[in-house]
């Protein structure tokens, strides 16, 4: 019986084909998770979540990055390189990544809010009311979407 | 209609099946894992969940509820990283990679679960809010028509503290408190700062406190927490790490405390049993005062409490005896795992609006044995196939049998039944023993559970003789209440305890039941009724035959770090690691001496992660 494998390429063995099938399976895993996780941002931004929907799109770019580096996703460039060496790769992708994010993005947003005098997590100490309670809104038990 | 609840991704992972509105299957992840708290999407639950309710490849399920938000908290922890910038990198650097591979994907993850055990994707997977999935399994399997609820955890969502009230099948909320300020993650922190790991340790802490003074509690009312008159509070977030940093507890509070934080393992100073004690008080004032408010606010006469605190049953047993509302009812799986089962209620009973059944004395539990069972015929495959020797009891002479073994000062560990869903052992994963014995603390905490010395055990009591040993007037079936061992019982103290060493001051005895009586006299006890647990309390009755004493003590069949047994390998397995006398494995029962030559690794307790 003859092999579609090795027709479609004689060079390699079977193991490493299935292997690249699961890479593109992967890829197209990437563009769908991309897809969905802008989608939820557009979402956001109809619920009226902007700030988050912010982060969202920012997430949204960078997720799918993070994806393509993650060593388990069987991407030719970890092929072959010893475990540690790729975990420390890792690593060092994703703190070279996020730590722009961080410093560009939420560390001038964070200092603009406090210019602005937010203080969303209610971090003072002073000035409060006799009750600390926030009323809930009906909303609370109303939803069952994941926001 | 079957609905399958889930809970996953921080700790306790959990799932819940529930048919029609009635329980049929619960159970935590860590428990088929044999990883404490195992936090991953909870697969070996859902395939016992779906093989307990009869569903087979091919069949559907009606809806799918997760515990909670996830998109609402990522919103939290980004406007938390916003709030703090440029604090806070690491934290960020640690949560995103996680965030962006696994907890945004949720429902596909659970598709993909539910794929792989050939089960057809639900009609729709619904996402309750954190605290209503707490709040939902607190009334909906109570019997009571209509009560308060108080949830009170770490963090949900936003909501730390939840305020509400439940009415046939409709759960409001009135008011809420919203991280950080959050009694759970105070808790938590001193827990760390006393050396115990956050996230399983505070029950330690809990048991630390008696030993202590309350020294450092007005300390504490001025510079960590700032407690109003109706129980809401903030914290001074000076103190505390856990916004942006890795800890949970800040350098500040080091210089409040008097010292620095204990090291894992370190000896435990006086210091820390003050601190245990001081931060116990005012977690308890802060309880009592919402429970105040929510009296007066609400006007309901029942109280029904879950999330992490409501694990604090020192607290709980204030709160009872307060008289701040005529009953409790406290989810037994209080914690984040109990989330699974209100979920999938919450969806029952909220979003489908579906009817409640209750009969006002009962509640739909099952006695929280809502786990897998192992019939006498696979346990005596396993057995066999072990060629491990053991003897078949009768089922009319087993409570005689043990009983026995008991009264001779054995200790007996007990497999038998559906394994229970939370934290505590009730009977059918629990090691017992005779609580007359002053030395039995002791030597179960440092032979048998390989854990610290100064931890208490608690005893299970034939309901009907609660009220005789004990200074409590009502069930306490899932051993969430603690009171005073009863006054008659009690030996008097000699004075010179707080200038004892530790061991010394657990070894020396404080009642007729000395096993299971705290420094302070107190008792985590659990009530057991023929109804819920009828070879139970079988058991505890032929002890009582034997000794004049109806009860036995109580601890889960683990060792420390260790996730409860679970199957009958678990069961033989911790049997043989440590000084366990007999097993009674369902119907067989197996005595160490007989037992083969038990060969495993020298450091096979690394295993297990030290709580």
């Amino acid at each position: 019986m003859i092999d579609p494998f090795a027709i479609w390429d004689p060079l390699h063995s079977r193991h490493e084909l299935q292997q690249r099938l699961a890479q593109a399976k992967s890829r197209r895993k990437v563009a769908t998770q991309t897809l969905v996780a802008l989608a939820v941002a557009a979402l956001l931004v109809a619920v009226g979540q902007v700030q988050l929907a912010r982060f969202g799109v920012a997430f949204g770019l960078l997720g799918p990055i993070l994806l393509l580096v993650s060593p388990w996703r069987g991407l030719p460039i970890w092929h072959g390189m010893q475990h540690n060496l790729a975990q420390l790769l890792q690593k060092v992708l994703v703190v070279a990544l996020l730590t722009p994010l961080f410093v560009l993005v939420l560390w001038p947003l964070g200092l603009w809010a406090r210019l602005r005098g937010e203080d969303p997590l209610r971090l003072k100490p002073f000035a409060r009311p006799a009750s600390l309670f926030v009323p809930c809104e009906p909303s609370d038990t109303q939803s069952w979407r994941p926001y | 209609m079957k609905i399958l609840g889930i809970s996953c991704d921080y700790h306790d992972s959990a799932a819940c099946l529930v048919d029609s509105g009635h329980i049929v299957a619960a159970a935590q992840e860590e428990r088929f894992t044999r990883k404490k708290g195992d936090a991953a999407l909870p697969a070996e639950s859902i395939k016992f969940c779906l093989q307990q309710a009869g569903l087979r490849p091919g069949d559907r399920l009606d809806a799918v509820a997760f515990y909670d938000k996830p998109l609402l908290k990522f919103h939290r922890i980004l406007q938390t990283q916003r709030a703090v910038a440029p604090r806070g990198l690491g934290q960020f650097l640690a949560a995103m990679p996680v965030w962006l591979r696994r907890k945004l994907w949720i429902e596909a993850r659970l598709g993909q679960a539910l794929d792989q055990l050939g089960i057809l994707q639900p009609d729709q997977v619904l996402f309750p809010e954190h605290h209503l999935s707490h709040a939902a399994s607190a009334f909906y399997p109570s019997p009571f028509e209509q009560a308060a609820i108080l949830t009170v955890d770490g963090v949900g969502e936003w909501a730390t503290t939840t305020l509400g009230t439940g009415n046939g099948h409709h759960i409001e909320f009135a008011q809420q408190l919203t991280y950080p300020h959050s009694l759970g993650l105070l808790y938590s922190a001193m827990s760390q700062y006393c050396g115990f790991r956050v996230n399983s340790g505070e029950y330690k802490l809990m048991g630390l406190a008696p030993y202590g003074e309350p020294r450092y509690v007005q300390a504490m009312l001025e510079h960590l927490i700032d407690v109003r008159d109706d129980g809401s509070f903030a914290l001074n977030l000076d103190y505390f790490d856990y916004v942006g940093g890795e800890q949970m507890a800040g350098p500040k509070l080091a210089e409040l405390l008097g010292g620095p934080p204990r090291a894992a393992e370190g000896p435990i100073e006086r210091r820390h049993m003050h601190v245990a004690r001081s931060v116990q008080e005012v977690a308890e004032l802060v309880l009592l005062r919402l429970a105040k408010h929510l009296r007066a606010t609400t006007g309901m006469r029942q109280l029904c409490l879950a999330g992490g605190v409501a694990l604090n049953c020192v607290a709980n047993g204030k709160l009872l005896r307060s008289g701040l509302f005529d009953d409790l009812w406290i989810q037994p799986a209080a914690g984040d795992a109990g989330g699974a089962l209100g979920a999938a209620l919450a969806v029952w009973h909220g979003h489908l609006g579906q009817p409640r059944q209750v009969d006002g004395v009962h509640d739909a539990m099952a006695g929280a044995l809502l786990g897998p069972e192992f019939s006498a015929e696979e346990i005596q495959t396993y057995l066999d196939s072990r060629s491990y020797p053991y003897t078949r009891i009768a089922d009319a002479d087993w409570p005689q049998t043990v009983a026995q073994l008991l009264a001779d000062q054995q200790v007996v560990a007990l497999c038998q039944g559906r394994m229970e869903f939370g934290p505590r052992a009730l009977g059918n994963r629990s090691i017992v023993a005779d609580p007359r014995s002053p030395q039995m603390q002791s030597q179960m905490n440092l032979k048998i559970k390989f854990r610290e010395s100064f931890r208490p055990f608690a005893p299970s009591v034939l309901q009907e003789r609660a009220a005789e040993w004990f200074a409590i007037d009502r069930p306490s079936p899932y051993m969430l209440l603690v009171a005073d061992v009863a006054s008659e019982r009690q030996l008097p103290l000699q004075g010179d305890e707080s200038t004892l060493e530790l061991t010394q001051w657990v070894n020396r005895p404080r009642s007729t039941v000395p096993a299971i009586t705290h420094v302070d006299y107190s008792a985590r006890m659990q009530t057991v009724s023929e109804r819920d647990n009828p070879r139970y309390y079988a058991l505890i009755q032929a002890f009582e035959r034997l000794t004049g004493c109806p009860l036995v003590i109580n601890t889960s069949f683990n060792v420390r770090g260790e996730p409860i047994v679970c199957t009958p390998d678990d069961a033989y397995r911790c049997f043989m690691r440590t000084s366990i006398d007999v097993l009674a494995l369902g119907p067989f029962l197996l005595q160490k001496q007989q037992q083969p030559h038990w060969q495993d690794r020298e450091n096979w307790r690394e295993e297990f992660r030290l709580d």
